[in-house]
């Protein structure tokens, strides 16, 4: 009787674990950032690229892809107005490069602290000439506050994480004066 | 249902819920050079107990790089490269390492000048050396 118990217990369990998780990709509208200050209004016109992130499996956690990434930093700078328009990269007067370096995630937590490392390479695209380049981290956390469920919990942080990188940037490329 | 049935229903659903996942990726800044690389400062993770920086110094000095390990406020003042890394841990039956991610790091700057990393749940596990050598085999393999 006590070894069907434990075996119910137990398939109980698996199946919970099994289909109770299920992760979604973090989404490009919820990683915009706002920018708190404005910025300064660069006249060219700039191409995004981003290189480094993953996709999400249902079964694994939640990641970022490079498109909805790439998505999310050109909608802030359309917004926020940094640059006069995003263009192709064969035509832009800069090409602003992103590699996402790292995402640490907590495995385990009611409060999930999600940090985010990432490369960002602006080049002038007629010489090809590194004018900024800077390695940016970034934590954000998600409390039981912000979803009950673990899983939205780290898309959440994700997707904080990725908000304040690309604020932290795009201030940082603002105070540049660019040849 | 018979006894050694039911133990092998069980089994069963367990193996297929812990899933079988072994990735090896490994990526690179616009003209990073890693065969340019001689001596490699291994920076030790404070929260690393198992001390897997020395793991990381003893491969790459294997693969005939200088290389050092400690703290990061004692990287000698010639380091080429500095390598950071983040190490995650799991338990099934055992402690088992499931993640190993590696940056190689301009020392002055420390952007990134490349990346690697290895995944592998329990069922492909490998040990902390072998992770290391998968690790560090990829990544200045394409170099």
């Amino acid at each position: 009787m006590n070894l069907l118990r434990i075996s119910v217990a137990l398939i109980v369990t698996t199946t919970a674990l099994l289909f109770g998780g299920c992760a979604t990709a973090s989404k490009p509208t919820a990683m915009v950032a706002t920018m708190k200050t404005a910025v300064v209004k660069h006249p060219q016109s700039v191409s995004v690229t981003v290189t480094g992130g993953s996709d999400t499996s249902s079964l694994g956690a939640s990641k970022i892809a490079n498109a909805d990434f790439a998505e999310a930093i050109k909608t802030s700078i359309t917004e926020s107005g940094l640059f006069a328009n995003i263009g192709a990269e064969t035509a832009a007067d800069y090409a602003l490069g992103v590699q996402i370096v790292r995402l640490d995630q907590p495995m385990f937590g009611a409060s999930l602290t999600v940090t985010m490392e990432c490369t960002w390479r602006l080049s002038r695209r007629s010489d090809g000439q590194v004018v900024w380049e800077k390695a940016i981290t970034t934590p954000f956390t998600a409390t039981m506050g912000d979803a009950l469920s673990a899983v939205t919990r780290l898309r959440l942080a994700n997707e904080g994480a990725a908000r304040a990188n690309i604020e932290d940037a795009l201030s940082q490329i603002s105070a540049l004066k660019l040849p | 249902m018979t006894k050694p049935l039911r133990l092998l229903v069980l089994t069963l659903l367990l193996g297929l819920t812990s899933g079988c996942v072994s990735q090896q990726r490994s990526e690179y800044s616009p003209g990073a050079n890693l065969s340019a690389l001689k001596k490699i400062y291994v920076v030790h993770l404070p929260a690393d107990g198992r001390r897997i920086d020395r793991l990381l110094a003893d491969r790459l000095s294997l693969m005939g790089h200088e290389a050092t390990y400690g703290e990061k406020n004692e990287m000698p003042a010639d380091a080429q490269a500095i390598l950071t890394y983040q190490d995650k841990w799991m338990w099934d039956i055992t402690m088992y390492m499931i993640e190993l991610h590696v940056q190689i790091r301009n020392p002055k700057t420390e952007v990134a000048l490349a990346t690697g990393h290895s995944v592998r749940s329990s069922l492909v596990r490998k040990s902390p050396p072998d992770m290391v050598e998968e690790v560090l085999t990829d990544l200045f393999k394409k170099q």
